[in-house]
C-alpha cells in the first residue's frame, strides 16, 4: 500500500486497517523512516496528541528525513498543532540535507498552505525556496518551484535561483515561457526576456503568445531601449489589433527613433479603428509638443455621438478650445456637452442644472415607452443634478430618483443611486432590500455590494435573506483552494498570481465580516441561538483584523466621472472600519468563556477606544461602546482594582436618561437613529440574564418601550412628504422588534 | 482608447459597472476560474485609461469569455462564446465586435484550430442578435426553452422570452461550410439535443 493511502486511511479513521499496513511495512522495510512517521501520525490521530508531538520532535532531531511524504506528514502534524517553528524546521532541515527533495516538496508545501483560511504568504516561502539549490525532479515540479520564485519580484537572489532552476529544462509551451520571461523581467535582464520570447516564436510560429507574455516582451523592449524592434513589433499590429497600448508604444518607438511628426502621423493614418486612431493623433501631438486643439476638435466631431466622448478627452489641457456643437438633437451629443460644460463653465451650476432637467424631460416626452432593458442615457443628467444642486433637500432628491427609476426601472445605476440615497435614512432598509433583490446581486457582488443592506432591522425574514447571501462565503473558500491547486496542477502560470490574489482577497473580507456580525447580532436579538453560535464561531475562527481586505465597491456608483471628490469623500468615510472592529470585539467578548482570551480582547477594545479614529464615532456610538467596555471589564474581572470604578460607571451611565439628550440630536429619519434603536434593543438582550445588572436592564427596557417611535417617525415623514418611498413596513418591523423586549 | 488585456481572476472585484447589467450573468467564481484554467487565452478584457480617477490605472470596459468543445470527427469541434459584454458608456464603439473578432482570430490555426464559433443569445436580445449578424453569424437553430426554469418537452412550443438562438460562424478550417446552414431560425431543437 502506498504511503498516501495509509494517510488517507488514518484521516478516514480506519485505524485498524491502517495500523496493520504500517506494521507490515515496518517488517518489510525496517530502515524506512516513512513507516515510523506513519506510526507517530497514527498515534496522533487516535488521540495521543501530546505523546505523538513529543515523538515527532524527537524524530526530527534524530533522523534526517529523506522522503518528501514523511516531511509533509510531520509538517502537517506540527502545523495542525500551531507549531509553526517546528513545522518550518522539518522541511528546512530535510532540504538542507537532501536538496534533491526541493522541487517535489515545494509545490506540496504550497498545497498545504492553501487551506481556505490562511492567506498565501509568499514571503513565508522565501526561506524554503532558497533551499532549492539543486535542480532535479519532474519538469512540472521544477517550473512550479521557479514560478514561486518569481512571485517576489524584488528578491534578486530568489529570482536568480528561479532562473537557475529552469535553465536546463527546455521551454516547451507558452506557460513555461511565461515563467522564464517573468523571472528575467523581475531581474531586469531584458535581453534574456527578448531572447527567450523570440526563440520560442521562431520555434513555434503557429502558436499565438499569451497577452501576458506579449506585455513582458514589450516591456523588455522599452526598458532596453530597443526602439527599432519595438517599431517592428508594433507596426503590423496597428492595422490588425485594436489596442491603444500598442499605439502608444508605437508612438514612443518612433519618437525615440527621431521619426518626424508627419511621417509618424502618416503611419497612424492606417489604423482602421476610428476611435483609437483619432485618439492616437491627440497623443502624438502631445508627445511631439505640437498644438493638439485641432485633433481634439476632430475627435469630438467624429465621436460626439458616443457616450465615451467626454471621458476620452476630458483630461487634455486644451479642452477649453473645444467648440461644442450647439442645438444638436442627438441625445448623446447633448449629454457629452453637458459634462464638458461642467468643466468648462466653472462653478455656477444653476444653468447646467436647468438644462439637464430640460433635456431629460424632452427625452422622456419623445420616448413614451422604453424597450425592455433599454437605458435612457439622459438619466445620467439627473444623477448629475442630484450632486450639483444644493437648493434641493435630500428628500426631494430621493423623490426625483424615485420618478426617474419609475420611468426606467431597468437602469441599474439609477437603482444603485436609489439605494445609496435611501441609505441615509434609517427607515427604508426594507425598500433598499427590494432594490437590492431587483438588481439580482449575487456571487462576488455579495462581497462588493452587500454593504447596502447591512442595516436591516432584526427580523426573522431579514435574517433568512442574510443567511442566503452568506451561503456565498460558505462555498467560496474551498472552491478557491481547488482553484489554486488546479491552477498549479495545470500549470497556468499566467493566471496563478491572479488566483493567489483572488484567494487572498476573499479571506478576511470586510464584506463577509460585516455580514457575519450583522447576522450574529440579529440572531442574538431574535433568540435564534443555533444560528448565532454558528456565525459567532465563523467570526472567531476566520478573521484576522490586521489582515482585513476591503473589497467593497464604492466606485461603480460614481462612474459618470464628474464628481470624483464627493466619491472619494464618501469612500473614505466608509474606509475607517472602526465600528466594524468594535463590533467584532464586542461579539467575541459576548461569546467568550475563556478569561485570558477575554482579557486580550478587552485590551484590543481599549486600544481602539483610545485611538485617533474615535473622532469618527457619533455621540451615541461613543456612549454605547464605553458601556460595553466597562461591562466587559466587570464581567471578566479585568482589573480588580478598577472593579468599583467600572461598576460605578455603569450605574451612572447605563440609563436611558443618558441617551435621551443624544437622541435629540439625531433626526428620527436618519440611519443613525435606526441604528441607535436597534443597538439599544440589542443591549437589553445582551444584559438579560446578568444578575448584577438586572435592575439597570429592566429600567432601560421599560424606558425604551415608552418611546413611541412610530408616531415620532410618522409625524416627521408627514412633514417631509416622504411617505411614498415605502416605510410603513419598516415601522411595523420596529413594533415587532420593540415588542420582543420583555 | 481601448486596449486589450488578459483577464485575471481578481478582476472580478472590479467588473460591477459591467456585471450590474441585467443581461449579463454573474457566475459562481469557480466558473470563471475554470475558464481561466482551461482556456487561459480565451478570456480577455478591454480596458480604458482613467487618468488617475479612483486610483485605478484603467477601468475594465468589457470582456470576452470563451471556450472550445465538441468532437472533430462529428464536425462539432468549435469555439464557444460564453459571455461578451460591454459597459454602457463604451457601447456602440465596436468594442464587442472587436472582442469577438479577436476570439475568432485566436481560434484559427494554432493550438485550437476550430471549425466554427458559436453562441447562444436570447431571442429577445435584439442588440446582440444584430451585432452577431453584422459579424457574419447566422442562426443555426432555435433552442426551445433554453433560458426557462423547467425542462421543455415540446419542440414546437415557441416562447421568445425563454428561447435562444444558437448562432454560428464558420471558420476557414470548415472549407465546405458544413457547420452552418440557411433558415436555421426554422430549425427547432430542445436543450438536451445540443450537448457536445
Ligand atoms: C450586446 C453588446 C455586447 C454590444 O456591445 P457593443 O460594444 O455596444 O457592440 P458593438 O459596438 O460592437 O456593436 C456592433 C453592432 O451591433 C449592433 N448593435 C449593438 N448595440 C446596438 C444598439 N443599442 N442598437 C442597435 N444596434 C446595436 C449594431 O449593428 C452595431 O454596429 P454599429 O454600431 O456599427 O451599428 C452590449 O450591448 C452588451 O453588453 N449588452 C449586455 C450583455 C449582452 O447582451 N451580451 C450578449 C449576450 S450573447
Amino acid at each position: 500500500m502506498e504511503f498516501t493511502d495509509i494517510v488517507n486511511l488514518l484521516d478516514g479513521r480506519e485505524f485498524r486497517e491502517a495500523d496493520s499496513q504500517i506494521k507490515r511495512g515496518r517488517l518489510k522495510y525496517p530502515n524506512n523512516s516513512a513507516y515510523l512517521c506513519l506510526l507517530i501520525y497514527s498515534a496522533y490521530k487516535q488521540g495521543s496528541k501530546v505523546k505523538a508531538i513529543a515523538s515527532a520532535k524527537d524524530f526530527v532531531n534524530k533522523h534526517a528525513l529523506n522522503d518528501a511524504n514523511s516531511v509533509l506528514l510531520l509538517y502537517r502534524l506540527f502545523s495542525q498543532e500551531g507549531l509553526t517553528k517546528e513545522a518550518q524546521q522539518t522541511y528546512e532541515t530535510a532540504l538542507r540535507k537532501f536538496p534533491i527533495l526541493g522541487p517535489k516538496l515545494l509545490p506540496a508545501l504550497i498545497e498545504q498552505m492553501v487551506d481556505g483560511v490562511t492567506p498565501i504568504n509568499i514571503k513565508q516561502m522565501e526561506k524554503l525556496l532558497m533551499q532549492l539549490q539543486k535542480v532535479s525532479g519532474e519538469t512540472k515540479d521544477v517550473y512550479n518551484a521557479a514560478f514561486a520564485c518569481s512571485l517576489m519580484p524584488t528578491d534578486t537572489l530568489l529570482n536568480q535561483l528561479g532562473v537557475k532552476l529552469v535553465e536546463k529544462v527546455a521551454v516547451e509551451n507558452t506557460q513555461q515561457l511565461y515563467v522564464v520571461t517573468k523571472l528575467n523581467s523581475n531581474l531586469r535582464q531584458w535581453d534574456a526576456v527578448i531572447d527567450a520570447t523570440e526563440t520560442f516564436k521562431k520555434k513555434s510560429a503557429e502558436i499565438a503568445l499569451d497577452l501576458e507574455i506579449e506585455t513582458l516582451y514589450v516591456e523588455a523592449l522599452i526598458q532596453s531601449q530597443n526602439w527599432t524592434k519595438l517599431r517592428i513589433h508594433t507596426l503590423p499590429k496597428l492595422t490588425t489589433f485594436n489596442d491603444y497600448s500598442t499605439i502608444l508604444n508605437f508612438i514612443l518607438a518612433l519618437r525615440q527613433l527621431a521619426e518626424s511628426f508627419n511621417a509618424t502621423k502618416e503611419l497612424l493614418d492606417t489604423i482602421p479603428f476610428k476611435r483609437n486612431r483619432l485618439l492616437s493623433y491627440l497623443e502624438l501631438a502631445v508627445q511631439y509638443n505640437m498644438p493638439h486643439e485641432v485633433y481634439l476638435q476632430q475627435y469630438y466631431d467624429a465621436l460626439k455621438t458616443k457616450l465615451c466622448c467626454f471621458y476620452d478627452i476630458r483630461h487634455y489641457p486644451k479642452l477649453n478650445a473645444l467648440k461644442l456643437e450647439e442645438g444638436s438633437n442627438d441625445s448623446h451629443v447633448e449629454i457629452n456637452n453637458q459634462k464638458f460644460k461642467l468643466i468648462l463653465l466653472g462653478e455656477d451650476y444653476s444653468v447646467i442644472i436647468k438644462e439637464n432637467e430640460a433635456i431629460y424631460e424632452t427625452a422622456c416626452a419623445k420616448k413614451k415607452s422604453l424597450e425592455r432593458y433599454e437605458l435612457l442615457p439622459e438619466n445620467e443628467l439627473i444623477l448629475m443634478n442630484l450632486l450639483l444642486d444644493d437648493n434641493v433637500n435630500a428628500f426631494e432628491k430621493t423623490d426625483r430618483l424615485h420618478s426617474v427609476l419609475s420611468r426606467n426601472p431597468d437602469d441599474p445605476r439609477v437603482r444603485m443611486w436609489m439605494m445609496h440615497s435611501l441609505a441615509q435614512y434609517g427607515h427604508f432598509t426594507q425598500t433598499i432590500l427590494g432594490h437590492f433583490e431587483d438588481l439580482k446581486i449575487k456571487m462576488i457582488q455579495i462581497d462588493t455590494l452587500g454593504y447596502y443592506i447591512s442595516n436591516l432591522v432584526p427580523l426573522k425574514e431579514n435574517a433568512m435573506v442574510l443567511f442566503n447571501l452568506y451561503r456565498y462565503y460558505l462555498t467560496v473558500p474551498s472552491e478557491n483552494v481547488s482553484m489554486v491547486l488546479q491552477g498549479m496542477e495545470n500549470q497556468v502560470y499566467t493566471k496563478l498570481e491572479g488566483f493567489f490574489n483572488f484567494y487572498n482577497r476573499s479571506l478576511n473580507s470586510v464584506g463577509e465580516l460585516q455580514l457575519a456580525l450583522t447576522i450574529a447580532k440579529m440572531t442574538t436579538v431574535l433568540g435564534l441561538s443555533d444560528y448565532s453560535s454558528f456565525f459567532v464561531d465563523r467570526i472567531k475562527t476566520r478573521f484576522q483584523l490586521d489582515l482585513l481586505n476591503d473589497n467593497r465597491d464604492f466606485k461603480t456608483l460614481w462612474k459618470f466621472g464628474i464628481n470624483t471628490k464627493e466619491a472619494e469623500a464618501y469612500a473614505n468615510s466608509l474606509l475607517l472600519l472602526l465600528t466594524l472592529k468594535l463590533e467584532y470585539y464586542k461579539t467575541l467578548l459576548l461569546n467568550e468563556g475563556n478569561p485570558s482570551n477575554a482579557h486580550s480582547h478587552i485590551k484590543n477594545l481599549n486600544k481602539l477606544l483610545s485611538g485617533e479614529d474615535t473622532k469618527s464615532l457619533n455621540k451615541f456610538e461613543t456612549w454605547l461602546y464605553r458601556i460595553y467596555f466597562n461591562l466587559f471589564k466587570c464581567l471578566f474581572k479585568y482589573n480588580q482594582k478598577e472593579m468599583v470604578t467600572n461598576m460605578n460607571y455603569l450605574t451612572k451611565n447605563l440609563k436611558f436618561t443618558k441617551v435621551m439628550p443624544i437622541i435629540g440630536e439625531f433626526s428620527v429619519l436618519s440611519s443613525a437613529y435606526t441604528l441607535l434603536i436597534v443597538s439599544l434593543v440589542e443591549l437589553v438582550h445582551n444584559l438579560t440574564g446578568l444578575t448584577d445588572f438586572k435592575h439597570l436592564r429592566d429600567q432601560l427596557c421599560t424606558d425604551i418601550k415608552k418611546v413611541n417611535i412610530r408616531s415620532l417617525v410618522e409625524a416627521e415623514l408627514e412633514k417631509t412628504g416622504a411617505s411614498k418611498f415605502g416605510f410603513t413596513k419598516h415601522l411595523d418591523n420596529y413594533d415587532i422588534l420593540i415588542s420582543s423586549l420583555k | 482608447m481601448s486596449s486589450i488585456r488578459p483577464f485575471q481572476m481578481d478582476d472580478l472585484f472590479s467588473v460591477n459597472p459591467i456585471n450590474i447589467d441585467p443581461l449579463t450573468e454573474n457566475f459562481n467564481p469557480s466558473f470563471y476560474s475554470q475558464y481561466l484554467i482551461e482556456w487561459p487565452t480565451f478570456f480577455f478584457k478591454s480596458t480604458e485609461e482613467t487618468h488617475g480617477l479612483f486610483d485605478q490605472l484603467y477601468e475594465i470596459s468589457g470582456y470576452m469569455m470563451g471556450k472550445t468543445e465538441g468532437r472533430l470527427d462529428k464536425k462539432e469541434w468549435h469555439t464557444h462564446i460564453t459571455a461578451v459584454t460591454v459597459m454602457p458608456t463604451y457601447r456602440r464603439l465596436g468594442l464587442a465586435q472587436g472582442l469577438c473578432v479577436q476570439l475568432e482570430k485566436m481560434s484559427v490555426g494554432g493550438v485550437y484550430d476550430t471549425l466554427f464559433v458559436d453562441l447562444f443569445v436570447k431571442v429577445t436580445n435584439s442588440l446582440a442578435y444584430k451585432m452577431y449578424k453584422g459579424l457574419g453569424y447566422s442562426v443555426y437553430r432555435r433552442v426551445i426553452g433554453y433560458y426557462g426554469r423547467t425542462v421543455p418537452e415540446d419542440r414546437n412550443n415557441l416562447d421568445d422570452e425563454i428561447d435562444a438562438f444558437d448562432m454560428r460562424k464558420a471558420l476557414p478550417r470548415d472549407i465546405k461550410r458544413e457547420t452552418v446552414r440557411d433558415n436555421g431560425e426554422k430549425v427547432y431543437v430542445l436543450p438536451n439535443e445540443i450537448e457536445f
